[in-house]
């Protein structure tokens, strides 16, 4: 293996996992996991906006 | 809360300006428009006085009425009670009004002088009060009142600089409250009398106008045409600033190929990033001009107008008017929608309306239509007139909303079935703003938000989504000897091919289905899927708008592009969306939108392309 196929395939892995983690973080996490108790501020911090009626 | 921090919050009917006084003081860039209901959830900005003192400015949903009818409204009231959980007490209410309808405003800010608090009165759309020969004595409304009032203007450059002066200096004073049980309309009634001088209730234009816009044939007329013409800009203003993209797509894919050698490198570069990132940033041109259109309605007043027009199909349907908001703002995302449904008194009325706002065509869904009405429908005039893939645009934007109004029927019958009699119907109370020339930094604004926000998508989850996507469509390697392509050994290509069988009666082939699955977390992924799936498969040197433009034209059918268009006319919402119902509502009605969304999206694609077939 040649020290750039090396260095490409790092490079790669380590895209991956961010990419991974990301998506995990702001696309399936939100979704799976079930809200914080609501404070109803709606604020962009925290997964739950859900108002006080 | 430091000493040295001032908390004030902005309260205030809907429409009265609040959130444009908000960006004014605070240099935020909250969303605005010419309707109320606008604001749903608290916002928060600051800004120094000129004694560098920090002052938190809070900027809530419009309420009428501090006996809260609304999820909205309920926010209001527990800010201004110092009832919601993390939040103290304000230290001053700034009260907003409308200076062109003071008898309905001025009904809140009494009621709002009750609470006890150091108050301001912002008169806003002061110089629109004054156009109008509408003569206030801002003397004698201040003694009428007992607070401090301040003229501003929240859209003109230097409007609030008053009220920043007079909030950077000592603490307004507590009003005196009106006696147990006084009658609030009588008592504006008599601010009125002795401040206010009005020459007539509305302007002579907003009534000529409001003859022929709201008419009841001219007015759906009008608005069918509008809106027509709308998705015929989107496809002729658009060309040669795609065009461009393409052209610049085309030339960092070659310069990539040009420094880096061959290698898996240079291959998730090109065929990965370039190639889905490419795919979807060419359409953002069509995605602006949709948006200046619709920015221009908002900004101008018209919008309600077309909710109060629209109002009797809406109520046939089983919706109420006030769903119309949350169904428009759903054009450009479904999340801003569901969220605005807390506007929506009834329960039921708001269950139907977050149901269905899913099936309004938010703007992601615009990157596959055009690329497939690109792919398979000619670039020709009908009737010497009209652009035909606009015109089919058009077709696809109404589906979208017929679908809606069809599955809130259902609804409807479904409620009525249940409760054993017709659920009663909630008429719709609206205030018609003013109209106004929507101003050109509110346009740029406005424009420059959806651009970012689209940008912060294609860095985000979509460069995510694709540097996944390539992953897998490339390992592991094919088998030495193996003879089909690479990808149909990847673990996409076997997911692809796992999937296929079961999409096959509508037609779709293991591409597509590959592509189905990231376009779940957001749908114009789907477009920079397909892209990376036969950039990846293709050995030609083209750009990679034309590969993914020639290989869909060339492979699917037409059969096949009708029936994923059917597809995203349904298909569930991005993630996103979903966890946005769940919030709003609950997890039940999260999953039952999941399922009849995919349901109804699987029986409209199989129709489409069993009929498309014959």
């Amino acid at each position: 293996m040649t020290p750039y196929a090396v260095v490409e395939s790092l490079v790669i892995a380590a895209l991956f996992a961010v990419a991974l983690r990301w998506v995990w973080l702001r696309v399936l996490k939100p979704v799976l996991h079930k809200p914080r108790s609501a404070c109803g501020g709606g604020c962009q911090g925290c997964a739950s906006s859900k108002p006080v009626s | 809360m430091s000493a040295a921090t001032l908390q004030v919050a902005l309260v205030g009917n809907p429409n009265s300006g609040k959130t444009a006084l908000f960006n004014r003081l605070t240099g935020s860039r909250q969303k605005v428009a010419n309707y109320a209901g606008v604001t749903v959830e608290r916002k928060e900005g600051r800004f120094t006085d000129a004694s560098g003192r920090t002052v938190r400015v809070l900027d809530l949903p419009g309420a009428y009425s501090l006996a809260a009818t609304s999820p909205d409204e309920a926010i209001t009231r527990d800010v201004c009670l110092g009832r919601m959980r993390g939040e103290s007490q304000p230290d001053v209410l700034l009260c907003v009004v409308d200076a062109t309808n003071l008898r309905l405003h001025l009904r809140f800010v009494l009621e709002v002088r009750q609470l006890g608090l150091p108050m301001v009165l912002a008169l806003n759309c002061a110089d629109l009060a004054e156009k109008r020969g509408i003569h206030i004595d801002h003397a004698k409304l201040e003694a009428a009142l007992g607070l401090p009032v301040v003229r501003t203007v929240a859209v003109q450059t230097g409007g609030a600089q008053a009220l920043v002066q007079r909030l950077s200096g000592t603490l307004p004073p507590v009003p005196k409250a009106l006696p147990e049980g006084s009658d609030l309309h009588a008592a504006v009634n008599t601010i009125l009398d002795t401040s206010v001088t009005m020459p007539r209730r509305t302007a002579a234009v907003d009534d000529t106008l409001d003859r022929v816009l709201l008419h009841p044939v001219w007015g759906l007329t009008i608005l069918a045409v509008v809106m027509f013409l709308i998705f015929q800009a989107v496809f002729s203003w658009a060309t040669p600033f795609m065009d461009g993209i393409e052209t610049l797509t085309g030339a960092v894919g070659e310069l990539i190929t040009q420094v880096l050698p061959q290698g898996l490198l240079q291959s998730l570069l090109v065929d990965g990033i370039v190639a889905g990132l490419g795919g979807v940033v060419v359409f953002l041109p069509q995605i602006l001009i949709l948006f200046l259109f619709i920015l221009v309605l908002e900004e101008s007043g018209y919008l309600p107008r077309a909710a109060f027009l629209l109002d009797r199909f809406m109520v046939g349907a089983g919706l109420t008017g006030r769903s119309f908001i949350p169904l428009l703002s759903s054009f450009a995302c479904a999340i801003p929608g569901v969220m605005a449904t807390r506007t929506i008194q009834d329960p039921r009325d708001r269950l139907a309306t977050i149901l269905v706002a899913p099936l309004m065509t938010c703007s992601a869904r615009l990157p596959i239509y055009a690329l497939l009405i690109g792919a398979f429908i000619p670039q020709q005039t009908v009737a010497g007139l009209f652009n035909l893939q606009g015109v089919v645009l058009f077709v696809l934007y109404v589906a979208g909303i017929v679908s809606a109004l069809a599955v809130a029927t259902v609804m409807k019958w479904w409620r009525a079935r249940r409760a054993g009699a017709d659920a009663p119907e909630h008429s719709l109370l609206l205030e018609l703003p003013s109209y106004r020339l929507p101003s050109l930094y509110g346009l740029a604004l406005g424009l420059w938000e959806r651009a970012s926000i689209f940008v912060k998508r294609v860095g985000g989850v979509i460069l995510a989504l694709t540097v996944i996507l390539w992953v897998l469509a490339t390992f592991p390697a094919p088998p030495v000897g193996a003879l089909g392509p690479a990808i149909d050994y990847s673990f996409a290509g076997r997911i692809g091919h796992f999937m296929e069988p079961f999409f096959a009666p509508i037609g779709f082939n293991w591409q597509i289905c590959i592509a189905l699955i990231p376009g779940l977390a957001a749908r114009e992924v789907a477009v920079g899927a397909l892209a990376t799936v036969y950039a990846i498969s293709a050995e030609t040197e083209e750009g990679v708008t034309e590969v993914l433009a020639n290989a869909i034209g060339a492979q699917w059918g037409l059969p096949t592009a009708l029936a994923l268009l059917a597809w995203y006319v349904f298909a569930p919402q991005c993630l996103a969306t979903l966890a946005t119902i769940r919030r709003e509502a609950s997890s039940r009605v999260m999953w039952f939108a999941t399922a009849y969304l995919f349901g109804l999206a699987y029986l409209a694609a199989f129709i489409t392309y069993q009929l498309a077939s014959l």
